[in-house]
């Protein structure tokens, strides 16, 4: 019975608070500080905030100390606490909003971002948070970065755990074939050239990259000179000639015998197992990768995205930002501590030397008093922090079909990759749905 | 009678011997695994030749098993008792008296036959979000507290009772409950314990609605937790196994003991 | 199940009325009509709540867009749903994946049981239970305890399936298996198959139990051998138990792939191994598409019932029984 006086209760809250928001959100745009009320240590305000880091295996410890730190530091100081949620399908925080329990926090996708905020009440953040306190916050912040959870001018998400595409490379297979992994190889065709002699030499898979990766093949078809979606959000372009070209290079990669096959999870773990020879994925699992390869007495080194031919290749951003749906003044206050922990030197710190992401305030890399040790013993990451400065925004794609164009692209690239498909016409099925939804 | 060993019943056994090692071989190389070392998970050898329990040990330690299998008891046993009494009282009710509106019911439970459970999932979730059931034992027993399967089935053996005896019950002043509970479920108990048995397994093997229901190990029954840690894409397939043969081994270890009446269950009953 | 859909469509009970008729009162006759009511009351009630209310919901769902988000009002749509369902590629798609695990289901819960029945049946002793009691323990196990078991034994690195055929040299690349537009909607159905056999095995084999044992020698001594005996005795006789599992196997088949589905391919490799009822509970809880769920929940609703009644009529037209 308490139990559903509780939920009763919590039902008629939330309605109320919906009712509120809907008028309340006209009011926010005209004054920004009237959206913030004060934190009391004594009774300190809950908020959640899911993360699919740690439902990951390696980026679970670093995901918990980074929470912990914030209860037990400013959290305690100012009375916030949060509670996290695993979320391994980036489908929890859906279904908890639907179930109508308070979702405050969100490690939330680019591709999906624009649909939340049509469907699922996230905010942004000029409407929730101290105008001055936000600018003045956002300094030293990659300003590449920034842009990524823009939707019309209005930040929805703030880049969070972030990283750029690396080929990673098992140093004994090289060595193994008779290659120099510290001359890595530079375009598709030195891939394929270094994965069949690795196949050849030591019979283990030269290379992989997942079909369903979901986001590097965006920065394959951009480094050819293609688009996925067009400048103007109207319509999608990963059909025409320059991205088909780039998926059938991949295909002809993915066929020729040395590519090593399965679904992400698998390739990670074949790669950690020490049986790949390059694979290409987010930095995100070097914290992995690093203790696997320790453990199985090999060496792992890395190379920016490779390019085609001479253009140079664009990669783009995986990972996440955190999209925000806080329903009082209270909670609009105790999020905001979050996120400026989290995104603080101190929570980058935590994030690139625990974790594995990249610290988007870039000046920590050479600040001795922050990670220049770390990324001095680890140069891997200079890699990535290089690439940031071309980096180009992964898709969000337009509207409130977010979730099943992401489907309908994925599905169209594994097909043409995977299977003897035409491509072009498959990328062409699959671009005229997509085109019919956000039009 | 000498054909026993004659040459087509030697194939014969061989071929049934091959179909008994599809059948279990993946739990025999379920277990096998799971006593392995991380050097020897990789490689095919048939036993464990280091045999280890870490495997278990870990699986332990990453989720809270004690706790999920309790759950998982809770459900099933909650369900399997919900049912029977709803599925008694509702199927005496239906034998016993001719009423008005008989037929229309049922129609009723026929028609819940070839309702999918995904055309009610979403109200269904809504509601249960509403009365604040979610991440509860409550809310995974609530929708299914009610079987037709249960009811139509104990119809039948309601209906297969000598009504004599009934008649004569009433005669000697027995009341309709006391009928139904002196008299019938004395009389029909195994058949009753079997489909008992029967509600229990697809109690215990439930899978999408405690999906969508619990989201958090603790309050997750076995198979649910475990889908989450099959999910977590680690790489430690020694203490997968050991999870799974964890999450096996109750209802293996009721089957060793009841197989006779399990099997005779289903054969009663059927499945769902 | 198995009374179930006979006696769903039967008749109420042809009995006679309650007995006690003495007392005159009218509360007591009141309280006496009331009674069957009452004993029904739990199990109506449930039903309501937790079957038909949310079935006229979702049949509301079906006409309206709403993203499940609590405080949202549902938006009229009119067929919108359907239209676009019916342009749906990965929709069409799941429904002919669902025609291949229905059909493909059928050697499994029919073919390979009969035969496994009627061999066990003519041994003698101990050993006829022992291989059937054998065949029945994967359908006791639970669906997410067998996918993990599967995927191990099929993972592409490392499992045990590519080992043995790289070794043997049947393979030369290992296979990512559930990766593989080629191989995943076979296994699905193969893991689904592997756990039905058994079950199907025992009924049939009760089924045989209880035909005379008499038709069998009368056909013996007329020479007819073990095959002819087969399709000419045990077919014929135990057309009532196979129209029974073959309805079962239709109707359920989609619901039994779905565990399997989402553990092991989530529907992929894009969206080759998915189901119909895989994608509605895509489209509610990984879209938050409502209306689009229930819509696809409606149609196949109404598909599943009219193959249902359809089977039922022809189980009671033409099966024929032993006594």
């Amino acid at each position: 019975m308490n139990r559903m006086q509780k939920g009763l209760s919590a039902l008629l809250a939330a309605t109320t608070a919906i009712g509120l928001s809907a008028c309340g959100a006209g009011a926010a745009d005209s004054s920004n500080e009237a959206g913030q009320a004060a934190l009391d240590p004594a009774n300190p305000t809950k908020i959640t905030f899911y993360s699919y880091s740690l439902a990951a295996p390696t980026m679970k410890a670093g995901m918990e100390h980074l929470i912990q730190e914030f209860n037990d530091t400013i959290g305690q100081e100012k009375g916030v606490i949060v509670e996290a949620v695993a979320d391994p399908t980036y489908q929890q925080y859906k279904a908890d909003i639907s179930a109508g329990k308070a979702v405050d926090i969100v490690q939330h996708t680019f591709s999906t971002l624009d649909a939340s905020r049509l469907n699922l009440g996230f905010k942004a953040y000029e409407d929730v948070f101290p105008k001055d306190q936000l600018e003045e916050h956002l300094k030293g912040i990659e300003p590449n970065a920034l842009e990524l959870g823009k939707i019309d001018g209005k930040m929805y998400g703030l880049a969070f755990t972030f990283s750029t595409p690396i080929v990673f490379m098992n140093g004994k297979l090289f060595r193994d074939a008779g290659l120099d992994p510290t001359n890595a190889p530079k375009t598709w065709a030195d891939i394929k050239e270094a994965s069949l002699k690795i196949k050849a030499a030591t019979g283990k898979d030269g290379f992989g990259l997942a079909p369903n990766n979901g986001w590097t093949t965006e920065g394959l078809i951009l480094s050819n000179g293609g688009e996925v979606l067009a400048q103007d959000r109207k319509s999608v372009k990963f059909a025409e000639p320059a991205s088909v070209e780039a998926i059938e290079m991949w295909q002809d990669l993915y066929q020729n015998g040395a590519h090593a096959v399965g679904a992400e999870a698998e390739l990670a773990e074949q790669f950690m197992a020490g049986n790949m020879g390059m694979y290409i994925t987010s930095t995100a699992l070097y914290s992995g990768i690093r203790k696997a390869s320790e453990a199985g007495g090999w060496d792992v080194y890395g190379a920016g995205l490779p390019q085609f031919g001479d253009k140079p290749s664009i990669p783009v951003n995986s990972g996440s930002m955190l999209a925000v749906r806080p329903d009082t003044p209270t909670k609009n206050a105790a999020v905001w501590e979050f996120i400026k922990f989290v995104t603080s030197d101190r929570g980058y710190t935590i994030i690139t030397s625990e974790i594995g992401y990249l610290p988007l305030r870039t000046a920590l890399a050479d600040d001795p008093n922050g990670l220049k040790d770390f990324i001095d013993k680890h140069p891997l990451y200079r890699i990535n922090l290089e690439q940031l400065k071309h980096i180009h925004p992964v898709a969000i794609w337009p509207g409130e079909y977010a979730s099943e164009i992401t489907t309908l692209f994925s599905d169209a690239i594994g097909k043409s990759v995977i299977s003897d498909s035409n491509v072009a016409e498959t990328l062409q099925k699959a671009a005229d749905e997509i085109n019919k939804m956000i039009q | 009678m000498k054909k026993r060993f004659s040459g087509l019943a030697i194939a014969q056994h061989a071929a049934l011997a091959v179909m008994c090692l599809i059948a279990l071989f993946p739990i025999y190389w379920m277990l096998n695994s799971s006593f392995k070392n991380e050097s020897e998970i990789f490689t095919s050898s048939l036993i464990p030749l280091k045999p280890i329990f870490s495997n278990y040990t870990y699986a332990f330690e990453q989720m809270p098993i004690v706790r999920m299998m309790f759950n998982s008891f809770g459900v099933a046993t909650l369900l399997t008792a919900s049912q029977l009494a709803t599925g008694l009282l509702a199927a005496y009710a239906l034998v016993r008296w001719r009423f008005r509106g008989q037929g229309f019911i049922f129609a009723l439970l026929s028609l819940t036959w070839l309702i999918p459970f995904q055309a009610v999932m979403i109200p269904n979730y809504v509601l249960v979000n509403q009365l604040g059931f979610n991440e509860s034992l409550i809310g995974i027993v609530l929708p299914f507290a009610v079987s037709t399967f249960a009811i139509l089935s104990l119809y039948q053996s309601f209906n297969s009772f000598p009504r004599v005896l009934i008649e004569a019950a009433c005669i000697d002043g027995q009341s309709d409950f006391g009928i139904l509970t002196r008299l019938i479920l004395p009389n029909i108990k195994s058949t009753v314990a079997s489909l008992g048995i029967i509600l229990f397994i697809n109690g215990w093997n439930e899978y999408l609605w405690p999906m969508l229901i619990t989201k958090k190990m603790e309050n997750a029954p076995l198979q649910i937790g475990l889908r989450m840690f099959v999910n977590s894409d680690t790489n430690m397939w020694g203490s997968m196994m050991a999870a799974t043969a964890v999450s096996c081994l109750p209802i293996l270890l009721i089957y060793l003991v009841l197989r006779r009446q399990i099997v005779d269950s289903f054969v009663r009953f059927g499945i769902k | 199940m198995s009374q179930a859909l006979e006696t769903s469509y039967a008749p109420p009970l042809p009995g006679k009325p309650s007995i006690a008729r003495n007392r005159s009162l009218n509360g007591a006759k009141l309280w006496r009509k009331l009674k069957p009511y009452l004993y029904l009351l739990p199990a109506l009630l449930l039903l309501g709540i937790w079957m038909y209310r949310p079935l006229l919901n979702t049949f509301y769902l079906a006409f309206h867009k709403w993203g499940m988000v609590p405080g949202t009002t549902p938006e009229f749509v009119g067929f919108d749903n359907f239209a676009r369902l019916m342009e749906n590629k990965s929709f069409i798609g799941s429904i002919g994946n669902t025609l291949f695990y229905t059909a493909g289901l059928l050697p499994f819960s029919i073919l390979i049981p009969l035969l496994l029945a009627s061999v066990t049946h003519q041994m003698e002793g101990r050993m006829k239970n022992v291989y059937r009691a054998l065949f029945f323990v994967p359908m006791i196990l639970a669906p997410v305890s067998v996918s993990a078991i599967w995927r191990w034994l099929f993972h592409p690195s490392n499992g045990l399936v590519n080992d043995v055929l790289l070794r043997l040299g049947a393979i030369s690349q290992p296979i990512a298996y559930f990766s593989d537009p080629g191989f995943a909607k076979w296994l699905i159905l193969f893991i689904t198959g592997w756990k039905m056999v058994g079950f199907s095995t025992i009924m049939f084999s009760a089924a045989l139990t209880g035909i005379n044992r008499e038709y069998y020698e009368a056909a013996a001594i007329d020479g007819a051998g073990s095959l002819k005996q087969f399709y000419r005795l045990t077919v014929p006789l135990l057309s009532p138990m196979i129209l029974f599992m073959l309805t079962m196997s239709i109707l359920f088949s989609s619901q039994w792939t779905f565990a399997y589905i989402d553990i092991l391919t989530t529907g992929g490799p894009y969206g080759t191994s998915t189901n119909v009822y895989y994608e509605m509970y895509k489209y509610a809880f990984s879209n938050l598409n409502a209306g689009f769920s229930a819509a696809a929940a409606l149609l196949f609703f109404i598909v599943f019932g009219v193959i249902s009644l359809t089977l039922n009529q022809l189980s009671r037209r033409y099966s024929f029984y032993d006594n």
